[in-house]
């Protein structure tokens, strides 16, 4: 699917050489760490100084921003001219339902709120049927029920994803796996449960997440503290 | 009340002179007067501390404009052409900087329009900083989303950098204006008529009418 071999960047990436393959992939790291960066070369909009990078044709992307994706004055127009752009004919309701906009549609793009923007720019960034979906920090901005929104979209996606976050606690609920990115450098990857059920973290001076350490107590790996009390409580 | 905004500028004139100022300029760059408008505008970029921040933006200017210009009419008209087209910029940035953004406040809020209007000589020094970032954002985001044409890029681009900038200028008069204390905070300021106001205005209507009455200067 993808493969970035030995990539360097000025001083922000250094010598990265990773595999992702289907499923929803996170790059955490503190700020600076050169995630976003990363995302960019692998959306080909920068060129890497060293190294190879192969990744697919079709890369759809929403970046950390997703007011800049909007052209139209409101929704539904939005999603009628993705859909001409991508010579689908399908009906825009449909989309609209599916990632839950059908109630903002007659709203302009501009007025939505960060989480009901970063959705749409999403749902816009689907339409074409990229191999590839790149997003930039999605949670920014998102309050507790627009994240539990567009985890539940980005759940039923069924496309690879890669996210670059330093949401922790989105990521444990969301991601397959987890690329750990740290001044430049990918310091580890692998099963999102292996790695935040191990030191890693701490090693990059993020705290563990809620669920991790009440996992931990109980002797069990889960996801958010939601899935915790379900199981035992 | 003691005005929120005067420590960000330390050196002003006041609205009406910059008016002033910019109308007597084209009127001797026109006329072809154009020593006394660039003494005038030199002293003025030196004095408010901006020449070093414009000299690029100049430069920028005044090269490729030569360097055509003599290609199209020979060294000398090009020169000349290009000195004037300086001129009118330099003039512009000066008459357009110098004031104070709630003196201007103060003089739109009079004729009935908002007095954020008058904070947009902010906005708009910050408009090519702004609009490069949000440029390669929003090239960006239509790549994203799969608009591979450039020309259908180039006649999307302008709506996402519009509200993009109105937003982030609205973000920026709000944060000047919630940066100081209540009792400080307003958005107009009735602009004096300073010592340095006189003095260019004098110099301003001094060179109109020697050129007026045919006594030849410069």
């Amino acid at each position: 699917m993808l493969f970035l071999e030995n990539v360097w960047y000025r001083s922000i990436i250094r010598g990265v050489t990773l595999k992702i393959e289907q499923g929803i992939t996170a790059i955490i790291g503190p700020n600076g760490a050169g995630k976003t960066t990363l995302l960019r070369i692998i959306a080909r909009i920068i060129k890497p100084d060293k190294g190879k990078v192969k990744v697919p044709e079709r890369i759809g992307a929403s970046w950390q921003n997703p007011y800049y994706s909007f052209y139209k004055t409101t929704v539904r127009e939005e999603v009628k001219f993705a859909l001409r752009m991508a010579r689908k004919s399908a009906n825009e309701e449909y989309y609209l339902k599916k990632f839950g906009l059908i109630d903002l549609a007659d709203l302009s793009p501009f007025k939505l709120s960060a989480g009901e923007a970063r959705i749409l720019s999403i749902l816009l960034a689907l339409i074409w049927d990229p191999d590839l979906l790149l997003i930039d920090e999605p949670t920014t901005g998102l309050d507790i029920y627009e994240k539990r929104k567009l985890i539940t979209v980005l759940r039923q996606l069924n496309k690879p994803i890669i996210i670059a976050s330093h949401d922790i606690d989105f990521v444990l609920e969301v991601a397959d796996k987890v690329a750990v990115m740290n001044n430049g450098t990918l310091i580890a990857y692998g099963d999102t449960l292996d790695i935040f059920y191990s030191n890693v973290l701490e090693t990059i001076g993020f705290p563990k997440p809620v669920a991790v350490l009440l996992g931990e107590a109980l002797g069990e790996r889960v996801r958010s503290v939601e899935e915790c009390l379900h199981k035992y409580f | 009340m003691k005005n929120a905004y005067i420590s960000t500028f330390k050196a002003c004139l006041n609205p009406i002179t910059s008016l002033l100022l910019l109308v007597w300029s084209f009127y001797m760059i026109s006329v072809g007067k154009l020593v006394p408008v660039g003494l005038v505008c030199v002293f003025l970029a030196l004095y408010f501390r901006i020449a070093k921040k414009i000299l690029p933006l100049l430069l920028w200017l005044a090269i490729p404009t030569l360097i055509v210009l003599s290609v199209l009419f020979g060294y000398i008209d090009a020169s000349y052409i290009t000195i004037k087209i300086v001129l009118i910029a330099l003039s512009a940035i000066i008459a357009f900087t110098s004031p104070k953004p709630q003196h201007v406040a103060y003089l739109t809020s009079k004729i009935g329009i908002p007095p954020i209007i008058g904070f947009s000589q902010l906005f708009v020094l910050r408009l090519i900083q702004v609009l490069k970032e949000a440029l390669a954002e929003a090239m960006n985001a239509a790549i994203g989303r799969g608009i591979k044409s450039r020309i259908k890029i180039i006649m999307l681009m302008p709506i996402p950098l519009l509200v993009h900038t109105i937003s982030l200028s609205m973000y920026l008069a709000e944060a000047l204006y919630i940066k100081y204390p209540p009792k400080m905070r307003t958005w107009t300021d009735k602009a004096r008529v300073s010592e340095k106001d006189i003095s260019l205005l004098l110099y301003l209507a001094l060179t109109f009418i020697l050129h007026n009455v045919g006594i030849p200067f410069y």
